[in-house]
Protein backbone atom coordinates (compact mmCIF):
# COMPACT_ATOMS: atom_id res chain seq x y z
CA UNK A 1 0.00 0.00 0.00
CA UNK A 2 0.76 3.33 -0.90
CA UNK A 3 2.98 5.26 2.36
CA UNK A 4 1.10 8.62 3.60
CA UNK A 5 3.03 11.40 3.21
CA UNK A 6 5.72 11.78 5.85
CA UNK A 7 4.96 8.03 6.72
CA UNK A 8 2.36 8.10 8.76
CA UNK A 9 -1.67 8.56 8.07
CA UNK A 10 -2.87 11.69 10.72
CA UNK A 11 -5.70 10.81 12.81
CA UNK A 12 -6.33 14.27 15.09
CA UNK A 13 -9.93 13.31 15.76
CA UNK A 14 -11.15 13.98 19.24
CA UNK A 15 -13.87 13.12 21.86
CA UNK A 16 -16.64 14.68 20.98
CA UNK A 17 -17.60 14.61 24.48
CA UNK A 18 -14.47 17.43 25.04
CA UNK A 19 -17.17 19.35 23.27
CA UNK A 20 -18.71 20.13 27.10
CA UNK A 21 -15.44 21.48 28.59
CA UNK A 22 -14.42 23.53 25.49
CA UNK A 23 -16.81 25.95 25.30
CA UNK A 24 -15.21 27.42 28.87
CA UNK A 25 -11.74 27.99 26.48
CA UNK A 26 -11.25 31.36 24.82
CA UNK A 27 -12.76 30.87 21.56
CA UNK A 28 -11.95 32.39 18.43
CA UNK A 29 -14.16 32.26 15.40
CA UNK A 30 -13.04 31.29 11.87
CA UNK A 31 -14.45 30.77 8.34
CA UNK A 32 -15.36 27.18 6.63
CA UNK A 33 -12.88 26.76 4.76
CA UNK A 34 -10.46 26.89 7.82
CA UNK A 35 -12.53 24.39 9.58
CA UNK A 36 -12.36 22.21 6.49
CA UNK A 37 -8.74 22.55 6.57
CA UNK A 38 -9.21 21.18 10.63
CA UNK A 39 -11.29 18.77 9.16
CA UNK A 40 -8.46 17.49 6.41
CA UNK A 41 -5.70 18.10 9.29
CA UNK A 42 -7.58 15.71 11.45
CA UNK A 43 -8.39 13.23 8.97
CA UNK A 44 -4.87 12.90 7.54
CA UNK A 45 -5.56 14.44 3.96
CA UNK A 46 -2.82 17.40 5.11
CA UNK A 47 -0.66 14.06 6.72
CA UNK A 48 2.04 14.72 7.77
CA UNK A 49 0.23 18.15 9.28
CA UNK A 50 -1.17 17.84 12.94
CA UNK A 51 -2.36 21.02 12.99
CA UNK A 52 -1.44 24.98 11.59
CA UNK A 53 1.95 25.63 10.72
CA UNK A 54 4.81 26.74 13.54
CA UNK A 55 6.86 29.53 12.37
CA UNK A 56 10.42 27.60 11.57
CA UNK A 57 7.81 25.46 9.26
CA UNK A 58 6.03 28.29 8.05
CA UNK A 59 9.35 29.81 6.89
CA UNK A 60 10.31 27.00 5.52
CA UNK A 61 7.39 25.52 3.20
CA UNK A 62 7.89 29.19 1.82
CA UNK A 63 11.45 29.51 1.21
CA UNK A 64 12.31 25.51 0.21
CA UNK A 65 9.11 24.36 -0.43
CA UNK A 66 9.09 22.01 2.78
CA UNK A 67 8.97 21.43 6.25
CA UNK A 68 11.63 22.01 8.52
CA UNK A 69 12.11 18.47 8.44
CA UNK A 70 12.93 18.35 4.71
CA UNK A 71 9.56 16.94 3.81
CA UNK A 72 8.42 18.45 0.99
CA UNK A 73 5.14 20.59 1.49
CA UNK A 74 4.12 23.81 -0.72
CA UNK A 75 1.32 25.24 0.37
CA UNK A 76 1.27 27.08 3.79
CA UNK A 77 -1.88 25.57 5.88
CA UNK A 78 -2.02 28.71 8.39
CA UNK A 79 -4.62 30.37 10.60
CA UNK A 80 -4.28 33.94 11.09
CA UNK A 81 -5.57 35.90 14.15
CA UNK A 82 -5.71 39.68 15.37
CA UNK A 83 -3.79 39.34 18.34
CA UNK A 84 -5.63 39.67 21.02
CA UNK A 85 -6.91 37.37 23.83
CA UNK A 86 -5.09 34.55 23.36
CA UNK A 87 -1.50 33.53 24.19
CA UNK A 88 1.38 31.07 23.61
CA UNK A 89 0.32 28.24 25.58
CA UNK A 90 -3.44 28.45 25.52
CA UNK A 91 -5.57 25.60 24.99
CA UNK A 92 -8.48 27.50 22.90
CA UNK A 93 -11.78 26.23 20.86
CA UNK A 94 -12.01 26.80 17.20
CA UNK A 95 -15.68 27.69 16.17
CA UNK A 96 -17.52 29.47 12.98
CA UNK A 97 -21.07 30.84 13.22
CA UNK A 98 -21.29 30.31 17.08
CA UNK A 99 -20.35 26.44 16.30
CA UNK A 100 -17.14 24.98 18.05
CA UNK A 101 -15.70 22.71 16.03
CA UNK A 102 -11.81 21.79 17.19
CA UNK A 103 -9.50 22.73 19.47
CA UNK A 104 -6.26 23.78 19.66
CA UNK A 105 -2.80 24.07 21.48
CA UNK A 106 -1.75 27.29 20.51
CA UNK A 107 2.24 27.19 20.65
CA UNK A 108 3.32 30.19 19.00
CA UNK A 109 2.25 32.97 18.04
CA UNK A 110 3.70 35.24 15.46
CA UNK A 111 3.86 37.85 12.23
CA UNK A 112 4.34 37.47 9.05
CA UNK A 113 5.54 39.02 5.77
CA UNK A 114 2.25 39.01 3.37
CA UNK A 115 4.11 40.38 0.56
CA UNK A 116 6.91 37.49 1.04
CA UNK A 117 4.59 34.99 1.37
CA UNK A 118 2.23 35.88 -1.66
CA UNK A 119 5.57 36.01 -3.44
CA UNK A 120 7.06 32.59 -2.78
CA UNK A 121 4.04 30.64 -2.85
CA UNK A 122 2.26 32.69 -5.96
CA UNK A 123 5.13 33.86 -7.93
CA UNK A 124 3.34 37.23 -7.70
CA UNK A 125 2.09 40.14 -5.49
CA UNK A 126 -0.40 41.07 -7.88
CA UNK A 127 -3.60 41.53 -6.21
CA UNK A 128 -5.28 40.57 -9.04
CA UNK A 129 -4.76 37.46 -8.50
CA UNK A 130 -7.01 35.78 -6.14
CA UNK A 131 -4.46 33.99 -3.51
CA UNK A 132 -2.74 36.67 -3.43
CA UNK A 133 -6.06 39.04 -2.51
CA UNK A 134 -6.81 36.44 0.03
CA UNK A 135 -3.70 36.38 1.79
CA UNK A 136 -3.35 40.72 1.80
CA UNK A 137 -6.83 40.28 3.68
CA UNK A 138 -5.43 37.73 6.42
CA UNK A 139 -5.01 39.36 9.80
CA UNK A 140 -1.15 39.58 10.54
CA UNK A 141 -0.33 37.19 12.97
CA UNK A 142 -0.66 33.80 12.56
CA UNK A 143 -1.28 30.77 15.24
CA UNK A 144 1.10 27.30 15.35
CA UNK A 145 0.01 24.31 16.75
CA UNK A 146 -1.96 20.60 16.89
CA UNK A 147 -5.74 20.56 16.40
CA UNK A 148 -8.22 18.60 17.83
CA UNK A 149 -11.45 17.97 15.79
CA UNK A 150 -14.47 17.39 17.76
CA UNK A 151 -17.32 17.55 15.04
CA UNK A 152 -17.63 18.35 11.57
CA UNK A 153 -19.06 20.73 9.45
CA UNK A 154 -22.63 20.03 7.51
CA UNK A 155 -21.33 18.71 4.49
CA UNK A 156 -24.23 18.44 1.13
CA UNK A 157 -21.87 16.28 -0.69
CA UNK A 158 -21.21 13.49 2.27
CA UNK A 159 -22.30 10.39 -0.20
CA UNK A 160 -19.33 11.08 -1.83
CA UNK A 161 -16.87 12.09 0.76
CA UNK A 162 -14.20 9.73 1.55
CA UNK A 163 -11.50 9.85 4.18
CA UNK A 164 -7.64 8.85 3.42
CA UNK A 165 -8.37 5.55 5.23
CA UNK A 166 -11.64 4.85 3.54
CA UNK A 167 -10.18 5.29 0.18
CA UNK A 168 -7.53 2.94 1.18
CA UNK A 169 -8.86 0.35 2.63
CA UNK A 170 -11.60 0.58 -0.76
CA UNK A 171 -7.91 0.58 -3.34
CA UNK A 172 -7.01 -2.63 -1.30
CA UNK A 173 -10.37 -4.03 -1.17
CA UNK A 174 -10.46 -4.01 -5.24
CA UNK A 175 -7.42 -4.94 -5.67
CA UNK A 176 -5.53 -1.95 -6.88
CA UNK A 177 -2.12 -1.63 -6.57
CA UNK A 178 -1.30 1.47 -8.54
CA UNK A 179 -4.22 3.72 -8.57
CA UNK A 180 -3.70 6.96 -10.77
CA UNK A 181 -5.03 10.15 -8.97
CA UNK A 182 -7.41 12.94 -11.22
CA UNK A 183 -7.61 16.54 -9.81
CA UNK A 184 -10.16 18.86 -11.56
CA UNK A 185 -12.20 21.43 -11.03
CA UNK A 186 -14.06 21.66 -14.05
CA UNK A 187 -16.61 19.50 -16.18
CA UNK A 188 -15.51 16.45 -17.55
CA UNK A 189 -14.77 17.00 -22.03
CA UNK A 190 -13.29 14.68 -23.90
CA UNK A 191 -9.88 15.77 -23.54
CA UNK A 192 -10.15 14.90 -20.16
CA UNK A 193 -11.14 11.58 -20.64
CA UNK A 194 -8.92 10.65 -22.62
CA UNK A 195 -6.04 11.99 -20.25
CA UNK A 196 -7.43 9.91 -17.73
CA UNK A 197 -8.29 6.42 -19.79
CA UNK A 198 -4.48 7.05 -21.36
CA UNK A 199 -3.59 6.57 -17.72
CA UNK A 200 -5.72 3.68 -16.68
CA UNK A 201 -4.10 1.57 -19.33
CA UNK A 202 -0.78 1.55 -17.15
CA UNK A 203 -2.29 1.31 -13.45
CA UNK A 204 -5.14 -0.69 -11.54
CA UNK A 205 -7.42 1.86 -10.56
CA UNK A 206 -8.40 5.83 -11.26
CA UNK A 207 -9.43 7.95 -8.88
CA UNK A 208 -11.46 11.04 -9.79
CA UNK A 209 -11.10 13.24 -7.09
CA UNK A 210 -12.75 17.26 -8.06
CA UNK A 211 -12.13 19.89 -5.80
CA UNK A 212 -15.47 20.97 -3.67
CA UNK A 213 -14.89 24.14 -2.56
CA UNK A 214 -14.51 27.67 -2.82
CA UNK A 215 -13.71 28.44 -6.52
CA UNK A 216 -13.74 31.96 -7.89
CA UNK A 217 -16.58 33.40 -9.97
CA UNK A 218 -16.86 31.78 -13.31
CA UNK A 219 -16.03 28.28 -12.15
CA UNK A 220 -18.18 25.54 -12.59
CA UNK A 221 -20.59 25.17 -9.15
CA UNK A 222 -19.87 22.46 -7.27
CA UNK A 223 -22.73 20.50 -7.86
CA UNK A 224 -22.39 20.40 -11.67
CA UNK A 225 -18.95 19.07 -11.84
CA UNK A 226 -20.37 15.91 -9.19
CA UNK A 227 -22.89 15.46 -11.63
CA UNK A 228 -21.65 15.78 -14.84
CA UNK A 229 -18.84 13.31 -13.69
CA UNK A 230 -21.02 10.91 -11.86
CA UNK A 231 -22.75 10.34 -15.06
CA UNK A 232 -19.37 10.00 -17.11
CA UNK A 233 -18.20 7.54 -14.67
CA UNK A 234 -21.48 5.63 -14.71
CA UNK A 235 -21.87 5.02 -18.59
CA UNK A 236 -18.05 5.64 -19.94
CA UNK A 237 -15.68 3.87 -16.73
CA UNK A 238 -15.43 -0.04 -16.14
CA UNK A 239 -16.84 0.39 -11.83
CA UNK A 240 -14.28 -2.32 -10.85
CA UNK A 241 -12.24 0.15 -12.70
CA UNK A 242 -12.61 3.80 -11.23
CA UNK A 243 -13.90 5.60 -8.27
CA UNK A 244 -15.40 8.80 -7.72
CA UNK A 245 -15.30 11.27 -4.40
CA UNK A 246 -14.58 14.57 -3.81
CA UNK A 247 -11.85 16.83 -2.02
CA UNK A 248 -12.98 19.38 0.22
CA UNK A 249 -10.68 22.17 -0.06
CA UNK A 250 -10.59 25.32 -1.08
CA UNK A 251 -8.90 26.56 -4.77
CA UNK A 252 -5.69 28.35 -3.83
CA UNK A 253 -4.37 29.20 -7.55
CA UNK A 254 -1.23 28.60 -6.92
CA UNK A 255 -0.47 27.25 -10.24
CA UNK A 256 3.17 25.07 -9.88
CA UNK A 257 3.51 24.94 -6.00
CA UNK A 258 -0.43 23.55 -5.49
CA UNK A 259 -0.17 20.79 -8.25
CA UNK A 260 2.84 19.49 -5.70
CA UNK A 261 0.30 19.96 -2.70
CA UNK A 262 -2.59 18.13 -4.95
CA UNK A 263 -0.37 15.26 -5.52
CA UNK A 264 0.72 15.20 -1.70
CA UNK A 265 -2.82 15.18 -0.98
CA UNK A 266 -3.61 12.15 -3.50
CA UNK A 267 -0.54 10.01 -1.78
CA UNK A 268 -2.38 10.59 1.14
CA UNK A 269 -5.61 9.51 -0.21
CA UNK A 270 -3.39 5.97 -1.34
CA UNK A 271 -2.30 7.26 -5.29
CA UNK A 272 1.22 6.00 -6.68
CA UNK A 273 0.55 8.05 -9.44
CA UNK A 274 -0.70 11.86 -10.22
CA UNK A 275 -1.81 13.64 -13.32
CA UNK A 276 -0.13 16.73 -13.97
CA UNK A 277 -1.38 18.59 -17.05
CA UNK A 278 -0.98 21.50 -18.35
CA UNK A 279 -1.30 24.78 -16.54
CA UNK A 280 -2.51 22.64 -13.26
CA UNK A 281 -3.70 25.09 -10.55
CA UNK A 282 -3.49 28.01 -12.67
CA UNK A 283 -5.43 31.12 -13.43
CA UNK A 284 -5.00 33.92 -15.73
CA UNK A 285 -1.43 34.20 -17.31
CA UNK A 286 0.42 33.92 -14.18
CA UNK A 287 2.53 30.64 -14.45
CA UNK A 288 3.56 29.03 -17.66
CA UNK A 289 1.61 26.21 -19.45
CA UNK A 290 3.75 23.62 -18.01
CA UNK A 291 5.62 25.22 -15.23
CA UNK A 292 3.18 23.03 -12.88
CA UNK A 293 5.16 19.79 -14.66
CA UNK A 294 8.21 21.30 -14.22
CA UNK A 295 8.36 21.99 -10.65
CA UNK A 296 8.14 18.43 -9.74
CA UNK A 297 12.21 17.88 -10.55
CA UNK A 298 12.64 19.77 -7.55
CA UNK A 299 10.88 16.58 -5.08
CA UNK A 300 12.53 13.86 -6.26
CA UNK A 301 11.41 12.90 -2.91
CA UNK A 302 7.57 13.23 -3.07
CA UNK A 303 6.90 9.82 -2.96
CA UNK A 304 3.58 9.77 -5.85
CA UNK A 305 4.67 9.73 -9.58
CA UNK A 306 3.40 12.30 -11.44
CA UNK A 307 2.12 11.41 -15.11
CA UNK A 308 2.45 14.65 -17.30
CA UNK A 309 0.35 15.43 -20.27
CA UNK A 310 0.70 17.92 -22.79
CA UNK A 311 -2.24 19.74 -24.75
CA UNK A 312 -4.60 17.08 -26.50
CA UNK A 313 -6.95 17.93 -29.26
CA UNK A 314 -9.15 16.39 -31.62
CA UNK A 315 -7.87 15.98 -35.16
CA UNK A 316 -10.68 15.15 -37.28
CA UNK A 317 -8.47 13.84 -39.60
CA UNK A 318 -7.01 11.04 -37.56
CA UNK A 319 -10.59 10.81 -36.40
CA UNK A 320 -9.55 10.58 -32.53
CA UNK A 321 -7.73 12.72 -29.97
CA UNK A 322 -3.99 13.33 -30.22
CA UNK A 323 -1.37 15.33 -29.44
CA UNK A 324 1.61 17.12 -31.18
CA UNK A 325 3.68 13.95 -30.46
CA UNK A 326 0.94 11.50 -32.17
CA UNK A 327 -0.56 13.45 -34.98
CA UNK A 328 1.38 14.63 -38.43
CA UNK A 329 -1.77 17.25 -39.33
CA UNK A 330 -1.85 20.82 -39.40
CA UNK A 331 -3.72 23.02 -37.07
CA UNK A 332 -6.81 23.48 -39.50
CA UNK A 333 -7.75 19.69 -38.43
CA UNK A 334 -7.76 20.07 -34.94
CA UNK A 335 -10.52 21.36 -32.51
CA UNK A 336 -8.61 22.33 -29.20
CA UNK A 337 -10.14 21.55 -25.90
CA UNK A 338 -10.55 24.99 -24.66
CA UNK A 339 -12.17 25.64 -21.53
CA UNK A 340 -13.39 28.87 -22.41
CA UNK A 341 -14.81 28.24 -26.08
CA UNK A 342 -16.90 25.15 -24.08
CA UNK A 343 -18.38 27.71 -21.60
CA UNK A 344 -19.29 29.70 -24.66
CA UNK A 345 -21.19 27.51 -25.86
CA UNK A 346 -22.92 26.67 -22.77
CA UNK A 347 -23.32 29.86 -22.00
CA UNK A 348 -25.19 30.31 -25.51
CA UNK A 349 -27.31 27.24 -25.01
CA UNK A 350 -25.39 25.33 -27.24
CA UNK A 351 -23.56 21.77 -27.18
CA UNK A 352 -20.34 21.74 -27.82
CA UNK A 353 -19.59 19.61 -30.84
CA UNK A 354 -19.81 15.63 -29.57
CA UNK A 355 -16.03 15.77 -30.38
CA UNK A 356 -15.16 17.87 -27.54
CA UNK A 357 -17.85 17.07 -25.33
CA UNK A 358 -20.49 14.06 -24.30
CA UNK A 359 -23.96 15.21 -25.04
CA UNK A 360 -25.13 13.51 -21.55
CA UNK A 361 -22.66 15.90 -20.08
CA UNK A 362 -23.81 19.17 -22.06
CA UNK A 363 -27.18 18.48 -21.19
CA UNK A 364 -26.50 18.59 -17.63
CA UNK A 365 -25.14 22.13 -18.08
CA UNK A 366 -27.78 23.25 -20.58
CA UNK A 367 -31.18 22.29 -18.24
CA UNK A 368 -31.75 26.04 -17.50
CA UNK A 369 -29.78 26.61 -14.75
CA UNK A 370 -27.17 28.81 -13.69
CA UNK A 371 -24.07 26.20 -13.12
CA UNK A 372 -21.67 28.93 -12.67
CA UNK A 373 -19.87 30.44 -9.60
CA UNK A 374 -20.81 34.22 -9.37
CA UNK B 1 59.69 49.50 9.17
CA UNK B 2 59.38 46.16 11.10
CA UNK B 3 59.56 45.36 14.68
CA UNK B 4 59.38 42.22 16.31
CA UNK B 5 56.69 41.19 18.44
CA UNK B 6 56.35 38.13 21.12
CA UNK B 7 53.61 35.39 20.45
CA UNK B 8 52.90 32.48 22.72
CA UNK B 9 53.45 29.12 20.82
CA UNK B 10 49.59 28.28 20.63
CA UNK B 11 49.17 31.82 19.18
CA UNK B 12 52.17 31.40 16.67
CA UNK B 13 51.11 27.70 15.44
CA UNK B 14 47.35 29.21 15.12
CA UNK B 15 48.52 32.27 13.02
CA UNK B 16 50.68 29.83 10.62
CA UNK B 17 47.79 27.22 10.17
CA UNK B 18 45.47 30.39 9.07
CA UNK B 19 48.47 32.00 7.12
CA UNK B 20 49.03 28.74 4.90
CA UNK B 21 44.96 28.25 4.12
CA UNK B 22 45.83 31.62 2.66
CA UNK B 23 49.28 31.32 1.27
CA UNK B 24 50.03 34.65 2.44
CA UNK B 25 52.40 36.47 5.00
CA UNK B 26 52.23 36.57 9.19
CA UNK B 27 52.08 40.53 7.84
CA UNK B 28 48.91 39.97 5.79
CA UNK B 29 47.19 37.60 8.49
CA UNK B 30 47.72 40.08 10.69
CA UNK B 31 46.32 42.74 8.98
CA UNK B 32 43.27 41.19 8.08
CA UNK B 33 42.49 40.20 11.71
CA UNK B 34 42.39 43.74 12.54
CA UNK B 35 40.58 44.97 9.66
CA UNK B 36 38.04 42.08 10.61
CA UNK B 37 38.64 43.07 14.52
CA UNK B 38 38.06 46.86 13.69
CA UNK B 39 34.87 46.24 11.71
CA UNK B 40 33.33 43.98 14.48
CA UNK B 41 33.64 46.66 17.01
CA UNK B 42 31.27 48.86 16.24
CA UNK B 43 32.85 51.61 18.78
CA UNK B 44 36.12 54.05 18.32
CA UNK B 45 36.98 53.63 21.98
CA UNK B 46 35.65 52.99 25.53
CA UNK B 47 34.08 56.95 25.73
CA UNK B 48 32.01 56.40 22.09
CA UNK B 49 30.43 53.20 23.59
CA UNK B 50 29.66 54.92 27.30
CA UNK B 51 28.01 57.35 25.32
CA UNK B 52 26.26 54.99 22.93
CA UNK B 53 24.93 52.36 25.98
CA UNK B 54 23.44 55.16 28.26
CA UNK B 55 21.19 56.22 25.34
CA UNK B 56 20.41 52.81 24.72
CA UNK B 57 20.42 51.25 28.40
CA UNK B 58 16.62 50.33 28.18
CA UNK B 59 17.21 48.11 25.15
CA UNK B 60 19.48 46.29 28.04
CA UNK B 61 16.58 46.10 30.48
CA UNK B 62 17.76 48.79 32.35
CA UNK B 63 15.36 51.69 33.75
CA UNK B 64 17.96 54.51 34.80
CA UNK B 65 21.68 55.15 35.66
CA UNK B 66 22.21 55.61 39.56
CA UNK B 67 25.39 56.41 39.65
CA UNK B 68 27.89 56.85 36.47
CA UNK B 69 31.72 56.38 37.70
CA UNK B 70 35.26 57.15 36.27
CA UNK B 71 36.49 54.03 38.39
CA UNK B 72 35.84 50.58 38.63
CA UNK B 73 33.15 49.48 38.36
CA UNK B 74 31.73 51.77 35.80
CA UNK B 75 27.89 52.10 36.57
CA UNK B 76 25.37 51.29 39.37
CA UNK B 77 21.88 51.06 37.46
CA UNK B 78 18.28 50.37 38.38
CA UNK B 79 16.78 47.44 36.49
CA UNK B 80 13.06 46.98 34.83
CA UNK B 81 12.10 45.22 38.17
CA UNK B 82 13.84 48.72 40.44
CA UNK B 83 17.16 46.40 41.54
CA UNK B 84 20.44 47.79 41.34
CA UNK B 85 23.01 46.49 39.87
CA UNK B 86 26.67 46.60 39.38
CA UNK B 87 27.81 46.45 36.04
CA UNK B 88 31.07 47.32 34.06
CA UNK B 89 31.34 48.46 30.48
CA UNK B 90 34.30 46.92 28.68
CA UNK B 91 34.89 47.36 24.45
CA UNK B 92 36.11 43.86 24.58
CA UNK B 93 34.97 41.58 27.66
CA UNK B 94 37.83 39.78 28.02
CA UNK B 95 39.33 42.80 29.07
CA UNK B 96 37.65 42.69 32.40
CA UNK B 97 40.10 39.43 33.69
CA UNK B 98 43.02 41.48 31.99
CA UNK B 99 42.70 44.46 34.11
CA UNK B 100 42.03 41.73 37.04
CA UNK B 101 38.87 43.16 38.25
CA UNK B 102 37.41 41.51 40.93
CA UNK B 103 34.54 39.55 39.66
CA UNK B 104 32.80 39.50 43.32
CA UNK B 105 32.48 43.67 42.90
CA UNK B 106 30.15 43.04 40.09
CA UNK B 107 26.92 41.91 38.54
CA UNK B 108 27.07 42.19 34.77
CA UNK B 109 29.72 42.64 31.91
CA UNK B 110 28.20 45.02 29.52
CA UNK B 111 31.03 44.53 26.35
CA UNK B 112 30.40 46.27 22.84
CA UNK B 113 32.33 42.23 21.59
CA UNK B 114 32.52 39.27 23.91
CA UNK B 115 33.27 35.51 22.23
CA UNK B 116 31.98 34.48 25.69
CA UNK B 117 28.57 34.66 27.66
CA UNK B 118 30.60 34.85 30.75
CA UNK B 119 33.73 36.17 32.10
CA UNK B 120 35.43 34.63 35.70
CA UNK B 121 32.04 33.87 36.50
CA UNK B 122 30.70 37.18 35.71
CA UNK B 123 27.45 36.97 32.90
CA UNK B 124 27.92 39.27 29.75
CA UNK B 125 25.89 41.01 27.77
CA UNK B 126 27.40 41.68 24.21
CA UNK B 127 26.34 44.18 21.37
CA UNK B 128 28.44 42.04 19.44
CA UNK B 129 27.87 38.04 20.31
CA UNK B 130 31.25 36.48 18.89
CA UNK B 131 29.78 33.25 20.73
CA UNK B 132 27.82 33.20 17.75
CA UNK B 133 30.37 31.23 15.54
CA UNK B 134 29.95 32.42 11.72
CA UNK B 135 29.16 28.80 10.61
CA UNK B 136 25.75 28.57 13.23
CA UNK B 137 24.79 32.02 11.66
CA UNK B 138 25.09 30.64 8.60
CA UNK B 139 23.35 27.99 9.21
CA UNK B 140 20.54 29.98 11.04
CA UNK B 141 20.55 31.96 7.66
CA UNK B 142 20.79 29.10 5.19
CA UNK B 143 18.04 26.68 7.25
CA UNK B 144 19.58 23.54 8.66
CA UNK B 145 22.33 22.55 6.90
CA UNK B 146 25.35 20.31 7.31
CA UNK B 147 28.79 19.65 6.24
CA UNK B 148 29.20 16.18 4.84
CA UNK B 149 32.92 14.56 3.72
CA UNK B 150 33.23 12.75 0.40
CA UNK B 151 35.93 11.88 -1.27
CA UNK B 152 37.63 14.14 -3.54
CA UNK B 153 37.63 11.85 -6.28
CA UNK B 154 34.17 11.55 -6.16
CA UNK B 155 33.51 14.93 -5.40
CA UNK B 156 35.17 15.87 -8.77
CA UNK B 157 33.21 13.33 -10.47
CA UNK B 158 30.05 14.76 -9.46
CA UNK B 159 31.45 18.15 -10.33
CA UNK B 160 31.67 17.17 -13.70
CA UNK B 161 28.16 15.20 -13.75
CA UNK B 162 26.52 18.26 -13.37
CA UNK B 163 28.15 20.35 -15.89
CA UNK B 164 25.26 21.52 -18.32
CA UNK B 165 22.08 20.25 -15.95
CA UNK B 166 19.98 22.50 -13.94
CA UNK B 167 22.11 21.90 -11.07
CA UNK B 168 24.29 24.49 -9.50
CA UNK B 169 26.07 22.73 -7.12
CA UNK B 170 27.56 19.55 -5.81
CA UNK B 171 25.76 20.43 -2.68
CA UNK B 172 22.17 20.26 -4.60
CA UNK B 173 22.79 17.58 -6.72
CA UNK B 174 23.86 15.32 -4.15
CA UNK B 175 20.95 16.49 -1.72
CA UNK B 176 18.50 16.01 -5.20
CA UNK B 177 20.13 11.77 -5.32
CA UNK B 178 19.64 11.24 -1.31
CA UNK B 179 16.32 12.83 -1.08
CA UNK B 180 15.53 10.12 -4.03
CA UNK B 181 17.15 7.49 -2.58
CA UNK B 182 15.78 7.96 1.15
CA UNK B 183 12.44 8.24 0.41
CA UNK B 184 12.43 4.84 -1.01
CA UNK B 185 13.41 3.43 2.15
CA UNK B 186 10.67 4.89 4.21
CA UNK B 187 8.82 3.04 6.99
CA UNK B 188 5.30 1.51 6.05
CA UNK B 189 2.23 2.26 7.24
CA UNK B 190 0.73 0.79 10.21
CA UNK B 191 -2.40 -1.60 9.37
CA UNK B 192 -5.75 0.07 10.79
CA UNK B 193 -7.32 -2.13 13.53
CA UNK B 194 -10.08 -4.41 13.03
CA UNK B 195 -13.02 -1.85 14.44
CA UNK B 196 -11.37 0.70 11.53
CA UNK B 197 -11.66 -1.75 8.76
CA UNK B 198 -15.03 -3.10 9.92
CA UNK B 199 -16.78 0.65 9.91
CA UNK B 200 -15.09 1.39 6.74
CA UNK B 201 -16.25 -1.32 5.01
CA UNK B 202 -19.77 -0.83 6.07
CA UNK B 203 -19.31 2.69 5.08
CA UNK B 204 -18.30 1.86 1.77
CA UNK B 205 -21.43 -0.83 1.18
CA UNK B 206 -23.55 1.57 2.25
CA UNK B 207 -22.42 4.04 0.03
CA UNK B 208 -22.23 1.76 -3.08
CA UNK B 209 -18.44 1.68 -3.51
CA UNK B 210 -17.96 -1.83 -2.39
CA UNK B 211 -20.34 -4.96 -3.20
Amino acid sequence: MQKPHGGKLVNRVGDARKLEEARELPRIDVSRDTIIDIENIAHGVFSPLEGFLYHNDFLNVLKEGRLSNDIPWTIPIVLDYDGEGIHAGDNIAIENNGRIYALMEVEEIYEFDKENYAKQVFKTTDKEHPGVRKVFSMKDSLLGGKIELLQELDNPYLDYTLKPMETRILFREMGWRTIVGFQTRNIPHIGHEYVQKTALTFVDGLFINPLIGKKKPGDFKDETILKTYNVLVENYYLRERAVLAILRTEMRYAGPREAVFHAIIRKNFGCTHFIVGRDHAGVSNYYGPFEAQDIFDEFPDIGIIPLFFKSFFYCKRCGSVANEKTCPHSEEDRIIFSGSRIREYLLNGEEPPKEVMRKEIARIVLNGENHFVE
Amino acid sequence: MKTSIQLSEDIRRRMKILASYRDMSYDGILEDLISVFENTIPFRDREEFSEWFELNKEKFGFRRIVERRREFPSYRIEDEHGKEKEVELELIARDFERRGYNPKRVDLIIAAYSDSKEIAGVPVIPVVDATQHPKDILKRIEGNFNMISIPAPLFEKAKERIEGTGFTSVSDYLTFMLREVITSYEKDEEAFSEEDEKRVKERLRALGYLD
